[in-house]
């Protein structure tokens, strides 16, 4: 049968160069159209991982972002917010001058700026400026109150981080933000057992928060509540297989549990993927000594030594080590000793802050003894406090800048603490 | 060639082997996403909390017969009674970091149990009663004044003191051992306006003895330096010689090193030998410590050199003191031991040798807290009793209600009757000796614990510092106190300083707290007998 419709026959080769040239502008115009979308999206989710309090994952989405669009002033800015989030200050003022640059809003980016000097403790609650905004936070309030309490924290005021943390919980009732930093204010105070309750109540708030879940197993470990730490520390893991800390955790519990090998094989994980986890060299020295290794402790516990020659137990662990094999020990047994009443005295000095927040002799003691007995790095935050109370305190200017020439940190005369009159 | 059924087949196969793709890559998002929200499912499955998941269940409780085996390795089995609720999980974990793991004492005993045993029936917190004491002040009158040391870099911390006339003039000076600023002290009381000089520098001096130890007339010191400040296991402790010279200075020799923490020395000639030997009570702290003799081995006329002979390896040794236990005319040697074993340890001399130990007094528990042991005839009957104190808040930094003073009267020959005399939060020393002149001993205690912890737990006004015990009658004892509100007095000690007949009253300051005080502070507070 003849076909009663006539078929116009289109050449098969211009058929598909057109089809391809119609799919070419298509993707070509869903580019141009959709890339502000996709960039708007990226940061959408980069908001979002910021309010889970995930920083890393907001950085990655707005990596993503930023190769959409090198030139978006919101994205800048949001990666300021991440990288300050994540306590990286200087690409945090980067991130913000480039958005400065890009035309961003300078309201926000004023508030981020003080944001920034805030959570560094380099803003006083009473600052003028901080506090107009404290006053009327609006949709800002958990940022102010977590850079003021960080700020709070970081230049030892612990006073006015609780008074902010009671504030926050007051505002924000179903937050785990200010139990989290109530947990770890009184972990500055070394109250583990109560830390730990504040910790729960934030996890219990946000079971999903594995940062929350850290700290709380960390308190529980300083409170000797190993089972429960071991318990937690095991599930953090899940998630975050590689972190050394976190496995350092773990080993702790299972060598107070009486898990000794497997707690050796732990920290022995801990350094191939951190080689200068001091700790864990002293956990692993301390066992080794312990089962008649005096050798192998050495061996571990030589380059912490070498790195970390203030920290009295390492020292201590060498000396017995060195004591064992019959090699000289008695410089590392005197520093031990020494360091040991350092951090005694300190103790009690950091008790008379809390009375005295503003006294600035006390924290100079502090920083003082802690660049030589303690941990320099603990040291020279204390100093800062010094010079955040009173800019020109010289001894603390003097002793910050010896520091960081490596000189040597102040004579015993001058690391004599403060004393009451009596 | 390719037929229609062919080109059929193959699409299909396609189609399924992208669904596959697809499902493959579903299902492992899903496992990640199950995987990376573990935590809170187990949340929001568990009636337990979140981070509980290990405690289910809880530990396996342990039995009294198990309690009683692991604690017996080392120590009484304490009471629960003998600490709060709060201060078990410490207690019981130090235990096991001490050495209950690598001793196999533990064995399938789980610490959490044995934790739970105590927190369970642990009161909340110690009662603290009021020191039930008299009034009045008896017959005594007493002033006080204060020595200091004007060129003190730091506050001192009295561990010792001596009135002795160690420089052979007609009064006795009173020796000071300083263990933060690592001083001998040395000052004459008699002279209202004097104060302390240092005659030595020795790191830690814990205690002294004065002696003539090389026979040439002139006093010496033996110090025992502890070689810190605080307690830790190390190896720079020493037993150290001050010599005293043709002009009244003093030498210092080292007789051992390389000891840890020393707390006590006492020479005697423990094997008859007409030397003077040393028993060294080296306290240690966990790992460490031991007594032992150090024998004087030198020729006749030749300087005394020492060699070392054990005696009990067993750490904690705080107080050491010599005399005829058994009364076969050899020293013996009394040794007051804290730590776990808490007691009073008689080793008998054996010309020269100890092979055995009698038990003279064993407290009931390891959290006793012992502080002092003074060697001393307080009934009169010319026999050494043994004054003891228990008040050391050191481990723990808390007053307990069984702080307090005992007397061991000696019935016999190591025949002890126990009197507890008085309780006393913090009391670290007691002597004895008449001090109202009614020819009866009294007794004296000072007291020690940190100003911010005795806050938290007793009204620090009301704190008694130092007691009088007043012996009114044989065997009777009137509680007075001559001091309150001021507890750093790590020691005292009492005689007669101006030789008017009645005893005084020495009282050596010193605060765990360095920042507490001014490095001005009152090193010695005299109270000053004005017995008619």
């Amino acid at each position: 049968m003849a076909s009663a419709v006539k078929t116009v026959l289109i050449p098969r080769r211009l058929l598909l160069g057109v089809s391809l040239g119609i799919v070419s502008l298509g993707i070509v115009a869903a580019g141009v159209l959709l890339r502000p979308g996709l960039v708007e999206y990226r940061i959408w989710q980069a908001r979002r991982a910021l309010a889970r309090h995930d920083a890393r994952t907001a950085l990655s989405r707005l990596d993503l972002a930023e190769s959409l669009n090198p030139k978006s002033g919101a994205t800048q800015f949001w990666m300021a917010r991440a990288h300050r989030r994540l306590g990286q200050m200087d690409r945090a003022h980067e991130r913000l001058a480039r958005a400065s640059r890009l035309g961003y809003p300078a309201e926000a980016l004023d508030l981020e700026a003080m944001l920034a000097l805030a959570q560094a403790g380099r803003m006083p609650l009473s600052d003028p400026r901080l506090l107009a905004r404290m006053m009327n936070p609006g949709d800002d309030a958990p940022e102010l109150y977590e850079a003021a309490v960080q700020g709070s924290l970081r230049s030892f005021r612990l006073d006015d981080a609780r008074s902010l943390l009671d504030a926050w919980e007051g505002d924000q009732a179903d937050s785990p933000q200010p139990h989290m930093y109530r947990g770890l204010v009184l972990s500055h105070q070394g109250a583990w057992p109560e830390a730990a309750d504040s910790f729960g109540r934030a996890l219990a708030l946000a079971p999903w928060r594995n940062d929350v879940r850290l700290h709380l197993a960390r308190a529980l470990r300083e409170s000797r509540d190993y089972r429960r730490a071991l318990g937690l520390y095991r599930q953090y893991l899940v998630g975050e297989a590689d972190d050394p800390d976190a496995l350092f955790g773990l080993g702790m519990c299972l060598d107070s549990l009486g898990k000794s090998q497997e707690a050796r094989e732990t920290y022995v994980r801990v350094l191939t993927l951190k080689p200068d986890h001091d700790e864990a060299r002293l956990a692993i020295g301390k066992l080794d000594s312990t089962h008649g290794r005096a050798a192998e402790a050495i061996a571990w516990l030589e380059p912490a030594v070498a790195r970390s020659p203030h920290e009295q137990d390492l020292r201590l662990a060498y000396a017995w080590a060195l004591q064992i094999v019959g090699r000289p020990a008695r410089e590392h047994f005197e520093f031990a000793a020494r360091a040991q009443a350092a951090s005694a005295t300190v103790k009690h000095l950091v008790r008379r802050v809390v009375d005295n927040p503003r006294d600035v002799e006390l924290r100079y003691a502090i920083g003082a003894m802690l660049l030589q007995y303690g941990r320099p790095q603990e040291g020279v935050v204390w100093l800062e406090s010094v010079l955040q109370i009173q800019p020109d305190h010289q001894r603390a200017r003097d002793a910050l800048a010896a520091h960081e020439a490596g000189r040597a940190v102040p004579k015993r005369d001058a690391l004599a603490p403060p004393r009451t009159a009596h | 060639m390719t037929t229609t059924a062919d080109s059929s087949r193959n699409f299909r196969r396609i189609a399924a082997s992208v669904v596959v793709v697809i499902l493959i890559i579903l299902v492992t998002s899903a496992f990640r996403v199950s995987a990376s929200r573990l935590p809170v499912e187990l949340s929001a499955g568990s009636r337990t909390p979140p981070w509980d998941s290990e405690a289910a269940g809880g530990p396996k409780p342990v039995t009294a017969a198990e309690l009683a085996q692991v604690c017996s390795h080392c120590h009484l089995q304490p009471q629960p009674d003998v600490l709060p609720k709060d201060r078990w999980s410490d207690t019981i974990w130090k235990m096991v970091q001490i050495g209950g793991r690598s001793w196999n004492i533990w064995g399938n005993t789980d610490p959490e149990a044995v934790l739970d045993w105590y927190r369970r029936q642990a009161p909340d917190r110690l009662d603290l009663p009021p020191i039930a004491t008299d009034a009045g002040q008896g017959s005594l009158r007493l002033t006080r004044r204060e020595i200091f040391w004007p060129d003190a870099p730091a506050p001192p911390f009295v561990a010792s003191m001596l009135l002795i006339n160690v420089l052979g003039d007609r009064r006795p000076e009173l020796v000071v051992s300083d263990m933060r600023n690592g001083a001998i002290l040395l000052g004459r009381p008699g002279d209202p306006e004097s104060s302390l000089e240092s005659i030595a520098q020795i790191p830690h001096p814990a205690q002294m003895r004065a002696v003539d130890l090389d026979a040439d007339g002139r006093m010496d010191l033996v110090v025992a330096n502890l070689g810190s400040f605080l307690a830790m296991d190390h190896k720079l402790g020493s037993v150290e010689w001050l010599r005293q010279t043709d002009d009244g200075r003093f030498e210092r020799i080292t007789l051992a090193d390389g000891l840890s923490r020393v707390s006590d020395i006492q020479p005697a000639d423990i094997d008859g030998d007409g030397r003077l030997d040393i028993v060294v009570a080296e306290f240690g702290y966990h790992s460490t410590g031991r007594l032992f003799v150090l024998e004087n081995r030198a020729a006749p006329g030749e300087p005394p050199t020492f060699t070392p002979r054990d005696i009990d390896g067993h750490h904690g040794a705080s107080h050491v003191a010599t005399t005829d236990l058994d009364e076969d005319g050899l020293p013996d040697i009394v040794a007051l031991f804290s730590q776990e074993l808490e007691s009073v340890r008689g080793y008998l001399n054996q010309g020269g040798r100890f092979v055995e130990f009698r038990e003279l007094y064993r407290a009931p528990h390891p959290a006793w807290g012992s502080s002092g042991m003074q060697l001393v005839d307080v009934d009169g009957d010319a026999r050494l009793d043994i004054l003891l104190t228990n008040g050391d808040t050191y481990d723990d930094s808390l007053l307990k209600p069984y702080h307090g003073i005992r007397w061991l009267q000696q019935r016999g020959p190591m025949d002890y009757e126990v009197h507890d005399l008085t309780r006393m939060y913090g009391v670290f020393h007691a002597e004895a000796a008449d001090i109202d002149g009614n020819g009866l001993a009294d007794i004296v205690a000072c007291s020690m614990a940190e100003e911010d912890n005795v806050e938290g737990q007793v009204d620090l006004d009301q704190f008694v510092s130092v007691l009088w015990l007043d012996q009114v009658a044989p065997g009777r004892f009137v509680p007075r106190v001559i001091e309150q509100s001021a507890c750093h007095h790590p020691t005292l000690l009492l005689g007669d300083y101006d030789d008017d007949g009645d005893n005084d009253l020495f009282v050596g300051n010193g605060r765990f707290d360095e920042t507490a005080a001014s490095a001005r502070a009152s090193v010695v507070t005299v109270w000053e007998n004005q017995a008619d």
